[in-house]
């Protein structure tokens, strides 16, 4: 019974990611393709661009990210941070990216803003500030998009770590702040979000939604050539596809292991020998004018760019240089609304029903593993294949799987490819919490004579109960933003928010795109504020327990 | 006696040819009748790039009227690109589906059907069976062929498309540019205000074949396929892009991804032009207050690249019955009236005007399509199917990789 839940995740969420790479291997396995591939123009500086936007975009956002939880941490605002945090989040990659051509190309609203009066410019100047051939502007919305998921995952470590306690110790010893964070919480941090940082680079690295919109085309990144060579109708192309893939995961995982020896080569010695050196530095201060607002920019770029899709989702023909549309016009909502409900009822229902699948799973197994931490880690690096492999390598041999089974296009078909990416998320969340209940009160019970189901039902649940909506919040909105899984698993029969909202962004159609947009990133909220207000109302009057 | 034979038979043969037209034409009616029994019932998933809200009310209401008259239910399934359905059809035959696929009807046409036509993966000949398929303009040399490879009946014909470029009228004072001569005179005179989606983008990769066949010396070696001569055939086309490159919009460094992101261009005013396969595209724009009342539009004064869209059955198709008479009625004079009418899609027909009895012929009276609409030039027909991908890559290895 134990082994069975052990078996059953590994079935549900192991099983399939490596079913469908060894279809992509085999589909890999022929010289012609290698040398077609390397033979493809461009490619060794598109995958170079691959490397630079990814790489620079993670290490930018894990020091904002990290900078942005230190000051809210200092000032006691990690709870004003997680608010400010989550509707980023919760906003898909698409229409992060579409509100940030909007803003910054030079047709943008920063530009509209300034213009005539200031610039001069009665035309759209000719500047290349998106899509730059740099992939600056590409970086800049990873950047965007990647900080908020990194300050929740750091917010999420901070309560694993005595902070307060080696702060104080700190300042004891005459420490400036800064140095505080830096040499005594931020390594204790950084090793809760390892995984979530490798993901993130990953990420970075292979996305292709947000290099469709802000990355150059001349080339694109690797990640654009691999998607037009997969979705080509010439099969010839296929092999060459596959043979992409796998390359673009030999180069993820080059750039992971790269950086995690650079860090350990060059950073550590460096951080040691600073870390150990005396030097109080009570000056450096964490609360200076950067460090303080660098998040708050980060985060309000983001807010920006999806008021700049708003505004175009009810704004026609918008000539350069005006600041407003010509004329308002809500038709795309009340067109879209009547379109969406089918959409919006199938994210709820595969969303939700991911979610509870993955918690109960997830709680069997971190009971079976709880005082087992070895197998517990093991099983957390299973769990994170599917985040950390470039989803292509895997999805298209996942395809071929499902079609054998007669599950693609039926909604049991999605429900599992959603779960590969929600069962993570709630291992992270629950595995840990449960492993950190203090065992004296479980003890007590069986001691007592309590049954293990009584007991885990009275004693261990109502003390995971806020792990477990913070969870089903999480899963919730993982499962809200797929687009490739739905996709593939769906064949198109299953419509989400998502799928809708990629439609009409691939046919430029901005106003109904934006609606779906918002419909996307408002749901995932919802489900937040739900499992928020039912977190409250029950621990209410339950001061004494653990979060 | 033989000589009397010869005579009755002489005699008769009208008449015997006119019996077994009346035989034939009875068993195609019973044939069909027998198709809509069948289709009765059935869910037909029409797999459409479906990123027009214009197209997808067209759709729907075909949807709403098959559904009435039929006891079809279609299922509009939108794809951001048909080549997804055409990838999981081929994933589906190598997983041994030969029954029960997920696509039942699918729009289509160029590499598309090739691919498909290719692999074997289409079902039929059926056009021919479709009481409709008698309307059909028999003299469009655009629905025998698709890109130069015969249909053999495997596709339908569903609509026509010329390539067109768009202007803006208030930025464009004098005449148009009617050759692409005078286009790059006109690109050199101003820099940055023109531009064209990316290759391999349906109407970057257009627009090359568009320049191509007004560019090259012998057209008609452009209908065979590519050959070891493709870089003295295409030299004309590369010397006009070299030449216009550093004039367009980000200095030819930067290209729209597709024609809706260049529509957003136009829009926003970055640029003055837009290229696109449908003539209505204009009128729609202005329409759905996308683009400015003063778009206007315009063919090549010596002929515009032109080809139709076809509608394909896949061999696995899990009602194929019903995906007939979903066809079939779109092919009628009603729904191709409705579909060339420029405020529910404005497609231009498939359908002969001299097939059709007169009242047919009144529904495609719609009148003036707006001044956006382009004035008609001759019909230069697709290249054999094997230039396209050779331009693209051609273009990329010069263009893409800077």
């Amino acid at each position: 019974m134990k082994r069975a839940s052990v078996v059953l995740l590994l079935l549900i969420g192991v099983m399939p990611v490596v079913a469908g790479f060894i279809g992509t291997v085999m589909g890999a396995v022929s010289v012609p393709a290698w040398r077609e591939l390397l033979a493809e123009p461009g490619l060794l500086h598109a995958s170079l661009l691959s490397i630079g936007t990814g790489v620079a975009s993670t290490l930018l956002a894990l020091a904002v990210a990290h900078m942005a939880v230190a000051t809210a941490f200092l000032q006691q605002r990690a709870a004003t941070l997680r608010l400010a945090a989550l509707p980023a989040l919760a906003t898909p990659h698409v229409a992060i990216a579409i509100g940030l051509v909007l803003l910054l190309a030079p047709s943008g609203l920063l530009l509209r803003a300034v213009s005539p009066w200031a610039t001069g410019y009665e035309q759209a100047p000719d500047w290349a500030t998106v899509q730059d051939p740099f992939g600056l502007a590409l970086t800049l919305g990873l950047i965007v998009k990647e900080v908020p998921f990194l300050i929740l995952v750091l917010l999420g470590g901070l309560s694993q770590v005595p902070a307060d306690r080696l702060m104080i110790q700190g300042r004891v010893l005459g420490y400036g702040a800064f140095k505080t964070w830096f040499v005594a919480v931020a390594p204790l941090l950084h090793r809760q979000s390892r995984l979530a940082t490798v993901a993130v680079l990953v990420f970075g690295v292979t996305n292709v939604e947000m290099a469709l919109v802000l990355g150059p085309t001349t080339p694109p990144t690797l990640s654009l050539l691999v998607w037009r060579w997969f979705t080509d109708t010439d099969l010839a192309i296929r092999s060459q596809a596959y043979a992409g893939a796998l390359l673009m995961l030999l180069i993820s995982a080059l750039v992971v292991a790269l950086l995690a020896g650079a860090a350990h080569a060059v950073l550590s010695p460096r951080w040691r020998a600073w870390a150990t050196n005396g030097h109080r530095a009570p000056s450096l201060r964490l609360d200076g004018l950067a460090s303080r607002n660098v998040g708050r920019v980060v985060l309000g770029l983001g807010g920006a760019a999806t008021v700049a899709l708003l505004i175009r989702s009810v704004g026609g023909a918008w000539r350069f240089p005006a600041v407003w549309p010509a004329r308002l016009s809500i038709a795309a909502w009340t067109q879209g609304l009547q379109d969406m409900r089918a959409a919006v009822a199938a994210s709820i229902t595969v969303g939700l029903v991911a979610a509870v699948i993955a918690i109960g799973i997830v709680l069997a197994v971190a009971e079976v593993l709880h005082d087992r931490p070895l197998a517990r880690r093991r099983f957390a690096m299973l769990l994170f294949i599917p985040l950390v492999l470039p989803q292509m390598a895997f999805l298209f041999g996942l395809q071929t799987v499902l079609i054998r089974l007669g599950m693609d296009g039926q909604w049991t078909g999605v429900l599992w490819s959603h779960l590969l990416f929600v069962l993570p998320y709630a291992w992270v969340v629950l595995a840990e919490a449960r492993a950190q209940l203090p065992p004296g009160y479980r003890i007590v019970a069986r001691t007592l004579g309590a049954g293990p189901l009584t007991t885990w039902v009275n004693i261990l649940l109502p003390q995971l109960l806020r792990s477990i909506l913070v969870a089903a919040g999480l899963c919730f909105a993982v499962s809200m933003a797929l687009y490739l899984p739905t996709q593939f698993a769906g064949g198109g029969r299953i419509v989400t928010v998502t799928t809708e909202a990629a439609v009409a962004m691939s046919s430029g159609d901005l106003r109904s795109a934006a609606s779906y947009g918002v419909m996307q990133a408002l749901l995932p909220l919802v489900v937040f504020a739900v499992t928020a207000w039912i977190s409250r109302a029950l621990f209410a009057d339950r001061k004494g327990m653990p979060a | 006696m033989r000589s009397l034979l010869r005579h009755l038979l002489t005699a008769a043969l009208p008449a015997i040819i006119a019996l077994s037209h009346v035989a034939n034409a009875a068993q195609g009616s019973a044939d069909w009748a027998d198709v809509e029994k069948a289709a009765r019932g059935q869910t037909v998933y029409f797999n459409a790039w479906a990123g027009d809200a214009t197209i997808n009310r067209y759709i729907a209401w075909a949807g709403d009227e098959v559904q009435r008259r039929y006891g079809v239910r279609l299922v509009l399934v939108k794809v951001t690109d048909i080549a997804e359905a055409v990838t999981r059809i081929q994933a589906e035959k190598a997983a041994g589906r030969t029954t029960g696929g997920s696509v039942d009807l699918m729009w289509i046409n160029g590499e598309n059907f090739a691919s498909l036509k290719a692999a074997g993966l289409l079902y039929g000949p059926w056009v021919d069976s479709l009481p409709n398929a008698r309307f059909l303009n028999a003299s469009d040399p655009t629905q025998e062929t698709d890109f130069t490879l015969p249909t053999a009946g495997l596709e339908m014909p569903w609509g026509g498309a010329r390539f067109t470029l768009f202007y803006d009228s208030a930025a464009i004072k004098s005449p148009a540019p009617q050759d692409p001569q005078s286009l790059l005179e006109w690109i050199r005179a101003h820099p940055g205000r023109f531009t064209y989606p990316q290759p391999p983008d349906f109407i970057g990769s257009s627009f090359l074949k568009q320049l191509l066949l007004l560019l090259v010396a012998d057209p008609a070696r452009l209908q065979q396929p590519v050959a070891a001569d493709f870089d003295s055939v295409t030299r004309p086309l590369w010397a006009w892009l070299d030449a216009a490159h550093p004039q367009l919009w980000r200095s030819g460094r930067t290209f729209p991804r597709s024609l809706p992101d260049q529509r957003r261009l136009l829009g926003d005013g970055e640029v003055d032009w837009l290229l696109a396969f449908n003539p209505s595209e204009g009128a729609r724009a202005i329409r759905a207050r996308e683009l400015p009342a003063s778009l206007r539009g315009m063919h090549f004064a010596r002929g515009a690249l032109g080809n139709s869209h076809f509608l394909g059955i896949p061999f696995n198709a899990s009602a194929s019955a019903g995906a007939r008479v979903v066809a079939n009625f779109l092919l009628s004079p009603e729904a191709q009236a409705r579909k060339a009418d420029a405020a529910h899609w404005g497609d231009p027909t498939v359908l002969s005007m001299g097939a059709l009895n007169p009242a047919d012929r009144k529904r495609f009276d719609v009148g003036a399509q707006g001044a956006a609409w382009p004035a008609p030039v001759p019909l230069l027909l697709e290249p054999h199917p094997s230039w396209t991908p050779a331009l693209e890559r051609a273009w990329s290895i010069r263009y893409g990789t800077r």
